[in-house]
């Protein structure tokens, strides 16, 4: 670590921001370094909608992975969103379960044609099992939220986050 | 990935029995491992502005993926321990890391619809495990499961306190 616990005053602030500064911009060199990855079907990584959505000639015949909500079910039709809002249209041929319109189709299969998919497997969710997942999701982040404000505080003369000695109290005593 | 619930639930569970293991591990500490099972989750920020919104804007390749990796888990575990005071810093590490841990190992019990799970090694390698092919992230078990187990560790926790209590 940057820092020595064993050397120098109480809390360092400059060093820990330098420091902190420094592990931002090595995610932030992650981050470009993921961008110029591609896909590789030999390492289990297929190309997605992301890849095929600019070009969808370009993956005819390979397997690929493409996420959307149904628009029509007779034949299966998904739109799919890809970059930064473009959509594309794809027929959905193979898929063994009953789907309805408004539902979210994941489908991994072979790319037939530029607008046609042959999937080997699919995963269906209706609009509520996606409200569900939203709902109790938000549920779990605020209570990491709350805990962190009744279990923690900022200490101002050393700049630093520590354990509060009683936990913060609103109102009623509840702990979880 | 399951649902946020069912991975902060799980963080409790494991920060609770580490907790009562370990001497000096108070509910500060559950709270700080909830928060590493919550923390490769920070990738869905890509839902608000996707990889191709911002490789657009900064004009160069970029991809949220690395929040939901070993890479990104590593940096944002420093991150926290540079942010706790000193005393805590170890601890903190090893508790978000811990945390984090769960998170993938139950991320890679998902159904794929390619039978093959999220990338634990990007940006180094594209490499995907199979898949576990358990659940898929909004079915609701998961979350009654982890739920079931919370409330036991709550339980055996308060046991444990009274126990001690005891003269």
């Amino acid at each position: 670590m940057a820092v020595d616990p064993a050397s120098a005053g109480p809390s360092r602030p400059w060093s820990r921001a330098v420091a902190i500064a420094v592990l931002l911009a090595v995610l932030g060199g992650l981050f470009v370094a993921a961008g110029i990855q591609t896909p590789d079907p030999g390492l289990n990584d297929y190309p997605s909608e992301d890849e095929v959505g600019p070009d969808p000639g370009a993956y005819v015949g390979q397997q690929v992975s493409l996420d959307g909500r149904v628009l029509g079910t007779d034949p299966l039709r998904i739109e799919v969103e890809y970059g930064t809002g473009e959509t594309f249209a794809v027929t959905v041929t193979g898929v063994d379960r009953p789907v309805s319109m408004g539902d979210h189709l994941n489908a991994f299969g072979t790319l037939e044609a530029e607008g046609r998919l042959s999937a080997d497997r699919v995963v269906v969710r209706e609009p509520w099992e996606l409200w569900y997942m939203y709902a109790v999701s938000f549920v779990g982040g605020l209570w990491v939220l709350a805990r962190t404000v009744r279990r923690w505080r900022v200490d101002a003369d050393r700049l630093a986050v520590v354990p509060r000695e009683e936990p913060l109290r609103v109102g009623g005593d509840g702990d979880a | 990935m399951p649902d946020v619930l069912t991975h902060v639930l799980v963080g409790y569970v494991v920060g609770m029995l580490l907790a009562v293991r370990v001497k000096d591990l108070g509910p500060e500490a559950v709270t700080v491992t909830m928060a590493g099972a919550l923390a490769p989750d920070f990738v869905k920020i890509k839902l608000l502005v996707p990889d191709a919104v911002v490789a657009s804007t900064l004009g160069v390749p970029f991809s949220w993926a690395p929040l939901h990796a070993l890479s990104g888990v590593a940096v944002v575990a420093l991150v926290t321990a540079l942010v706790v005071g000193r005393e805590h810093r170890r601890a903190t590490t090893a508790l978000v890391a811990v945390g984090a841990v769960t998170h993938l190992l139950l991320d890679g019990l998902l159904v794929k619809p390619s039978g093959y799970a999220a990338e634990l090694f990007v940006p180094f390698s594209v490499y995907r495990f199979p898949a576990g092919m358990v659940y898929v992230s909004s079915d609701r078990w998961p979350a009654a499961v982890a739920g079931a187990a919370a409330a036991c560790a709550w339980a055996w926790r308060r046991y444990v306190d009274r126990r001690t209590a005891e003269p």
